[in-house]
C-alpha cells in the first residue's frame, strides 16, 4: 500500500501540490487524471521519492520512504531521459546494473514484443518507440510500485495501442501496484481500479472506478468532464 | 472471445453477464471448470482484480463453486443455467418490444412481422438442425 499524508510541494513560492492525503491499495491499477499543471507529475515524483516533499510524507507499506524502499519503485518520467548517441543495447547495458534483480529475459521478450532492435540508435527512434523503450526499462525491473507519468504523451495511434496492450499484459493484479497519469481516459478507463483526480494542486477526488460507475452511472470520461 | 464493455456500468456486473451468457450458449456446461481468474481476465481483456470480483459474486449467487486448489466450476444444477437462459430471452424480447413499440405499431402488426421473420428464419435452418441431431 502506498499512502500520503498532507503531502505538499512548492517550487520557490509556487505551490504545486497541496495537502494531498490518500492511500492506494497494493495490487491496484490507479489512474491519475487532471489538466496540465494540476500536479500529476509532481505527485508521481513524490510517490517515487525522486523529489522531496515540502510538507507531509509518503509511506510505502506503512514505512517512510528510504533508499531501500525506493529500489522497489519503478518510476518512468514523461520527459525523454535517453542519451541520443547510445544504441538501445548500450543504454540497457548502462542501466541494468543500477537496478537490483534486473530481468534480462523479461527485457529481451519485451524488446521483441514491442518491436525494438537492440542495435538501433536512440537518436533514430520515434517518440512512440522511445515511449515503448521506457516501458521495457520499467517492466524489466522487479518492483512493487510502478509509476508511469503520461506514457501516451505525443505518440501515434499504433504505439498507443501497443503500450496499452503491454500495460494490460504486464499488470499482475496482485503484489504490484500500477499508477498511471494520463489524458487518455477513454482508452484506459475500463482497466482502472482506482481514480485520482487532481485540480490546481489539490485532490478533487479519489474513488474506486466501479463505485463511480455504479453510484453515479458515469464513465470516467464523463466524470472528468463534469468535474474539470 | 473479445467482449466490449459499457464504461457507464460496473465492469464486474458486465463480466458476470458475459460468463452466464457463455454458459447459456453452451461454452460451459453444468459442473464444467472455469478458466483461472488470470486467464479469464486476459481472455476478456479486463483487469484481473475486476475479474476476481466477478468470480466472487458468481460464487455468492451460487452460479459457480470454488474449491481450494482446484479452481472454480459452473454449478451442477442445470436449472440455474436454464433460468439464466429464460432471463436473457425475456430481456431480449423486452428490448425488441421496446424498440418496435417506438415505431407506433399495434399488437396485430407486431404479430404479423414476427410471423414473417420466424418463417424466414425457419425455412433454411430447420433442416440443418435436425441433421445435427443425428451426430
Amino acid at each position: 500500500m502506498i499512502e500520503t499524508r498532507s503531502l505538499g510541494k512548492c517550487y520557490g513560492k509556487r505551490q504545486i501540490l497541496e495537502d494531498v492525503t490518500l492511500s492506494i491499495p497494493t495490487g491496484s491499477f490507479c489512474l491519475v487524471l487532471g489538466q496540465n499543471g494540476s500536479g500529476k507529475s509532481t505527485l508521481l515524483r513524490l510517490l517515487a521519492g525522486v523529489t522531496e516533499p515540502t510538507s507531509g510524507a509518503v509511506f510505502l507499506d506503512r514505512r517512510p520512504m528510504t533508499v531501500a524502499t525506493k529500489q522497489t519503485v519503478a518510476w518512468c518520467p514523461d520527459v525523454d531521459p535517453f542519451a541520443p548517441e547510445m544504441t538501445i543495447d548500450e543504454l540497457l547495458a548502462f542501466l541494468a546494473p543500477f537496478f537490483p534483480g534486473w530481468r534480462e529475459e523479461k527485457c529481451q521478450s519485451l524488446l521483441s514484443l514491442l518491436g525494438l532492435e537492440r542495435e538501433r540508435s536512440i537518436a533514430e527512434l520515434s517518440e512512440g518507440e522511445k515511449a515503448r523503450l521506457k516501458l521495457v526499462i520499467v517492466f524489466a525491473r522487479p518492483s512493487k510500485l510502478v509509476l508511469l507519468d503520461d506514457p501516451f504523451k505525443g505518440i501515434d495511434r499504433e504505439s498507443r495501442k501497443i503500450i496499452l496492450d503491454t500495460l494490460f499484459d504486464e499488470f499482475p493484479g496482485e503484489g504490484q501496484t500500477l499508477v498511471v497519469s494520463t489524458h487518455l481516459i477513454k482508452e484506459i478507463e475500463h482497466l482502472a481500479d482506482e481514480v485520482i483526480l487532481l485540480g490546481g494542486g489539490r485532490l478533487l477526488l479519489h474513488e474506486q472506478a466501479e463505485k463511480i460507475r455504479s453510484e453515479r452511472g458515469l464513465s470516467l470520461t464523463e466524470l472528468y468532464d463534469e468535474m474539470i | 472471445m473479445h467482449e466490449t464493455f459499457d464504461n457507464h456500468r460496473p465492469i464486474y456486473l458486465q463480466i458476470i453477464e458475459a460468463i452466464k451468457r457463455r454458459a447459456v450458449r453452451g461454452d460451459f456446461g453444468p459442473g464444467d471448470p472455469l478458466p483461472s481468474v488470470r486467464e479469464m481476465a486476459r481472455n476478456m481483456k479486463v483487469n484481473p482484480n475486476t475479474m476476481a470480483r466477478a468470480y466472487m459474486e458468481l460464487e455468492r449467487e451460487g452460479f459457480t463453486l470454488t474449491q481450494r486448489g482446484t479452481g472454480s466450476f459452473i454449478t451442477k444444477d442445470a436449472t440455474r443455467i436454464e433460468d439464466e437462459r429464460e432471463r436473457f430471452i425475456a430481456m431480449a424480447v423486452d428490448r425488441f418490444l421496446d424498440e418496435i413499440g417506438m415505431l407506433g405499431l399495434e399488437e396485430p402488426q407486431i404479430e404479423a412481422i414476427l410471423e414473417t421473420l420466424i418463417a424466414k428464419i425457419k425455412d433454411p435452418t430447420t433442416q440443418t438442425r435436425e441433421e445435427s441431431c443425428h451426430d
